[in-house]
């Protein structure tokens, strides 16, 4: 054990998907994935490219439609009202692969902009959230920067403060490590890390195993548009019972 | 700063340097330069063989109250000056504002020396001796009072007024009798078409890129089939087209012939600027609007605070190359009838007085269309610079 268990089976569940299926034209992209995620929670999902990880974690805040099945998030079901969605949207976080920082805005604006706008934040107030999430971040001094003058790993902890600053329930991350130079994943990871431990729940999709290894309460393989394989990160690395997660697992941590 | 003061380089080989390395770096280069002097030269030189020997220059101070205001009432000619006191002081104000914590920039000198330039070319007389210091004055104060005082987004709003203010000081009788639009006329004319059209067209031109960007089919269409329509549509027929049809849409034959240049001037520009922008929007990635979404911002939310700001900085110099097209295809408003600064400098050259003098014209003019194109598209620089966040 990494990490000490948490006991999570009295929490109530956070996000909960009932054979959910999901098509691009002809092409099935989600297969009947049910899963759920309870309060708290830290869930890591692997699986190789394509694999439909990434629209799934997508269609939890309906930045991609599902067409059957069923996704309730904190309690309300994600459906065609727009009122849900809003709401939804309002208590989880998501930062991206490509950081989509807004350019025009400086660093302490990208932060602030939803607070002030969504939650009616006086500016004061909101700008004092966010130079505490950028504190927490590590990177107080670049407040009045803009983002094009940060390092990929700077605009990506701006990205995670960005979302935090919603004080969201839940926390998405579709591949957060994966567009930054190596030199620069640790300091994103570490503020990862940091989070996974003050009891936020977390949904990540990413292929850093060690990261997976250290903060994961759960793992979920995908292959396919479907999920493979559920299991502690022990369990998992050490015994993983599908041939697909094993066949993963040689590979990407043969070499 | 040391380094370069140890070894001192005079001027002339400083020069010498920057020509080598520019100027006569191949020998094709070389080549060039000297048949590109030689051009220059030989234009340059007959342009003041011309200037100075043989050109009538009297004709341009004889009539240059006609090519600034047409046939504007002389005695009415205070409203026009009420109001380019009232501008300068705003442009001072502009300036001024944008310009905190810096010494004087060139804007409010290079204004004042226009106007020097206005007061020697017109006759100096009672009533200009006190106007044309106190506009100079006015720009002077302006700055010096928005430099202190005021921020860039009040002094936007200031200009709304001041636009406002103008058409009511420029028409509207105050118990001796108005001034019919019919009488507006030259450089006046022009820019009063040219910021309406400008002003106008953006707000509806934008609307018009995102309804045909909107998910919703028939808006989408309404606006793609007005846009095409226009833009396969010549601007004089456009014209015409004002001139005939918005008195059947909006009832009663009497409407002001300005009023439907403006609709007709307006309809076309949106219909191009909508192009531009629609270039603008379509080129911001989907992350952003994803990464608004997913923070719990609105649609229209989206739309006002992170998708347009970034497309219309994207296209801020098709913008401004619009806004200068514009400026000038206000001349074509000669077809129906009104005077603006071309329509008048043919009707000086018909003058019997005149005959002859149209180099001498239509130099001067062209002298004008360019200041004003290259301060808009100087102005455009600045504003790219400001609103470059990537340094």
């Amino acid at each position: 054990m990494t990490q000490p268990l948490k006991d999570l089976s009295a929490a109530p569940v956070a996000i909960q998907a009932d054979h959910v299926n999901k098509y691009y034209g002809s092409f099935q992209a989600l297969k009947d994935v049910s899963m759920q995620v309870k309060q708290g929670e830290v869930v890591v999902v692997i699986g190789p490219s394509g694999s439909g990880k990434s629209t799934f974690i997508r269609c939890i805040n309906r930045l991609e439609e599902h067409q059957t099945g069923r996704i309730v998030v904190g309690g309300v079901e994600l459906t065609n009202d727009v009122r849900n969605i809003d709401a939804i949207r309002k208590d989880v976080g998501m930062v991206f692969q490509s950081f989509n920082l807004f350019p025009h805005l400086t660093v302490l604006q990208n932060i602030t902009i939803a607070p002030m706008r969504v939650k009616k934040l006086e500016k004061a107030a909101a700008e004092k959230v966010g130079m505490d999430l950028l504190e927490r971040v590590g990177i107080p001094e670049q407040a009045s920067k803009f983002p094009g003058q940060l390092s990929g790993g700077q605009q990506q902890r701006v990205a995670i403060a960005r979302a935090l600053a919603m004080q969201p329930k839940i926390m998405l991350f579709d591949e957060p490590t994966s567009a930054l130079d190596p030199e620069m994943i640790k300091e994103v990871l570490d503020v990862m890390k940091e989070l996974a431990t003050s009891g936020i729940t977390m949904m990540c999709v990413t292929h850093e195993m060690g990261f997976a290894r250290e903060v994961a309460d759960r793992i979920i393989f995908f292959d396919k548009g479907q999920v493979i394989e559920e299991a502690t990160p022990d369990d998992f690395y050490n015994n993983p019972k599908t041939d697909r997660a094993k066949l993963f697992l040689s590979q990407i941590l043969g070499h | 700063m040391q380094k370069t003061l140890e070894t001192p380089t005079p001027r002339a080989s400083r020069f010498q340097l920057w020509a080598q390395e520019n100027l006569f770096s191949t020998p094709l280069n070389s080549v060039l330069t000297a048949l590109s002097s030689l051009l220059i030269l030989w234009v340059v030189y007959s342009l003041s063989v011309w200037a100075f020997t043989q050109a009538r220059w009297a004709v341009i101070p004889a009539n240059f109250r006609l090519l600034m205001i047409g046939p504007f009432p002389i005695e009415q000619i205070w409203r026009v000056w009420t109001v380019l006191i009232v501008v300068s002081l705003t442009a001072g104000l502009h300036w001024g504002s944008a310009a905190k914590g810096q010494p004087l920039v060139r804007w409010p000198f290079i204004t004042a020396t226009l106007i020097a330039l206005f007061a020697l070319v017109t006759q100096w007389g009672f009533p200009l001796s006190i106007l044309v210091p106190t506009a100079v004055l006015a720009v002077f104060a302006g700055f010096f009072f928005g430099r202190a005082a005021l921020s860039p987004r009040a002094v936007n709003f200031t200009w709304l007024g001041v636009f406002a203010f103008a058409m009511i000081v420029l028409s509207v009788d105050f118990g001796q009798g108005g001034v019919q639009t019919r009488d507006w006329g030259g450089l006046l004319l022009t820019m009063i078409l040219a910021v309406v059209g400008i002003v106008a067209s953006f707000p509806l031109g934008v609307a018009l890129a995102i309804g045909r960007t909107s998910q919703y089919p028939i808006i989408s269409a309404i606006c793609t089939v007005f846009i095409e329509v226009v833009r396969g549509t010549p601007l004089v027929v456009v014209f015409f087209i004002a001139q005939l049809f918005v008195p059947l849409l909006l009832g009663g034959s009497n409407i002001d012939a300005l009023f439907r240049a403006m609709i007709g001037i307006t309809v076309f520009s949106a219909a191009y600027l909508a192009e531009n922008v629609r270039g603008g929007l379509q080129s911001l990635p989907s992350g952003q609007i994803e990464a608004a979404r997913a923070l719990g911002l609105t649609g229209t939310q989206t739309l006002l605070l992170i998708v347009l700001p970034q497309a219309l900085k994207a296209v801020v110099p098709a913008l401004v190359g619009q806004g200068i097209a514009l400026f000038k295809d206000t001349s074509l408003v000669y077809i129906i009838g009104l005077k603006e600064l071309t329509t008048i400098t043919n009707s000086i050259r018909n003058n019997p007085n005149f005959i002859g003098t149209e180099k001498e014209l239509f130099f001067t003019i062209s002298v004008i269309y360019f200041i004003f194109s290259y301060a808009m598209s100087s102005g455009a620089r600045n504003l790219e610079k400001r609103l470059n966040t990537n340094r």
